[in-house]
């Protein structure tokens, strides 16, 4: 999914907003499950994506999206933790709509939905891996930065993200 | 557990990272070893590849529709919105708890919005002064097309940004529909003369045919008019469209998102500071 601008350009707000926009929004939405907070998400991202142009250094323009993306998406969780009510959840055993098994969905034409209910029932930090990892293309060093945490624990981290995957498809 | 069994166990702990090109060389080389030895290994590192396949195929996700159309949009009314004063975001916030919603009323120019029609259905390449065409082909960015790409029946076939918002023209065959949108809410006193309040589903909007203003012909190339209001955005369909089609077309579009607290408070804010002269 990379595709990155030209090295040697600094993008305009809008020109993010309009190159970038489903980029953005599916990362966002990868991470919250639902519509409504992936558009609070890329909404609070493009707010600091516009407080983050004056020191973008010309590169990788969806390294530097994904990793505010991922940041912003934890910041919320984060939040939200400090709040009782949340719906985004953390919870691993959450209940997901029964999901037929990792090959039966392979072939079902409802993937996209079962998946992504699967992903949603991660939690956080494992889901940010996996989908820095998996959606946004990112090597474990990246990823590693961007969580801020080593990438033995990157490594841990995806490893029980797609297993928790796997279970809640089968 | 001996301690081979313990290394083991280990090594299926990395086949993520093997997957993933993410191994030393020394660790690739016990990974393949184990791989080697164990069926079990290769059935787990079958099963992790078919799970990373599925996440690594996941379909982009379209934004609702007009989303960006209208953060982009609020933010040019904005320019200043990530610095706005405290006394500005202050005002704004007591307007957004006192006045809600904080939206323009507008009116669409109705006939000038025909003439366009008009010009950009004949295909000439001639623009109305102030478009810009807005990028339609997949790489570049199709997610900024505030409509969607069909809609009852008709496909999009160009996208302009217009002074009030954006222009979207579909084509049907040799017909063409144009569709306007631009932030606020229709002020319906200041529509032309002519037309008539009806509703699309639930919610308000006028039409004006040819033959409901009494032989005042629009263009050419537009002759019916449809105006919706939907929560905060203004949608104007003009097009050689008999009424039961305009409506018909009407009711197709689909609903652009509400708008959230962080769109009314920016569009506050902005309200605010062009109050006090911020640039």
């Amino acid at each position: 999914m990379r595709q990155d601008s030209p090295a040697d350009q600094v993008p305009t707000w809008e020109q993010i907003a309009r190159e970038q926009g489903r980029f953005l929004y599916t990362v966002a939405y990868r991470l919250t499950g639902n519509h409504e907070d992936a558009q609070d998400l890329v909404q609070e991202v493009l707010v600091r994506v516009r407080r983050g142009l004056a020191t973008y250094e010309p590169g990788s323009l969806h390294g530097w999206l994904g990793r505010i993306t991922t940041n912003a998406f934890l910041d919320e969780v984060r939040k939200r933790k400090r709040r009782p009510v949340d719906p985004l959840g953390d919870d691993a055993d959450r209940i997901v709509p029964p999901a037929p098994g990792a090959d039966d969905v392979l072939a079902s034409s409802g993937l996209p939905d079962h998946l992504q209910a699967a992903l949603r029932s991660l939690p956080e930090d494992y889901r940010a891996a996996v989908v820095l990892c998996d959606v946004v293309g990112f090597g474990y060093r990246e990823i590693a930065d961007t969580l801020d945490v080593p990438v033995g624990t990157v490594r841990s981290r995806i490893h029980r993200g797609r297993g928790l995957l796997r279970q809640v498809l089968q | 557990m001996t301690i081979s069994d313990a290394r083991d166990d280990a090594l299926f702990g990395l086949l993520d990272a093997y997957l993933d090109d993410e191994l030393t060389a020394t660790e690739r080389s016990a990974v393949e070893s184990l791989l080697e030895r164990r069926s079990d290994a290769r059935a787990e590192l079958a099963a992790i590849d078919r799970v990373r396949s599925l996440v690594r195929g996941l379909p982009q996700v379209e934004p609702p529709f007009g989303f960006y159309e209208r953060l982009v949009r609020s933010s040019r009314r904005a320019p200043g919105m990530v610095v706005a004063t405290v006394g500005a975001v202050a005002a704004a916030i007591v307007l957004i708890l006192a006045v809600t919603p904080v939206v323009d009323r507008v009116a669409p120019p109705v006939d000038d919005l025909a003439a366009r029609h008009t010009m950009l259905a004949a295909s000439t390449g001639e623009m109305p002064p102030g478009y810009e065409p807005m990028p339609m082909d997949e790489s570049a960015s199709t997610d900024m097309a505030a409509a969607p790409p069909t809609v009852g029946g008709f496909e999009r076939m160009a996208a302009y940004e217009a002074p009030e918002g954006v222009h979207v023209v579909y084509a049907l065959g040799a017909q063409r529909v144009s569709v306007f949108e631009q932030l606020g809410h229709v002020d319906w006193s200041e529509l032309p003369d002519g037309g008539e309040r009806m509703s699309v589903g639930e919610q308000e909007a006028w039409t004006m045919s040819v033959d409901s203003t009494r032989g005042r012909p629009l263009t050419a190339d537009a002759s019916s008019v449809t105006v919706l209001d939907r929560d905060g955005m203004v949608v104007t369909i003009v097009g050689d469209l008999a009424a039961p089609d305009a409506r018909s077309l009407a009711e197709a579009m689909p609903m652009p998102a509400a708008p959230t607290v962080v769109e009314r408070i920016s569009d506050a804010c902005a309200w605010v500071a062009e109050g006090f002269g911020f640039p």
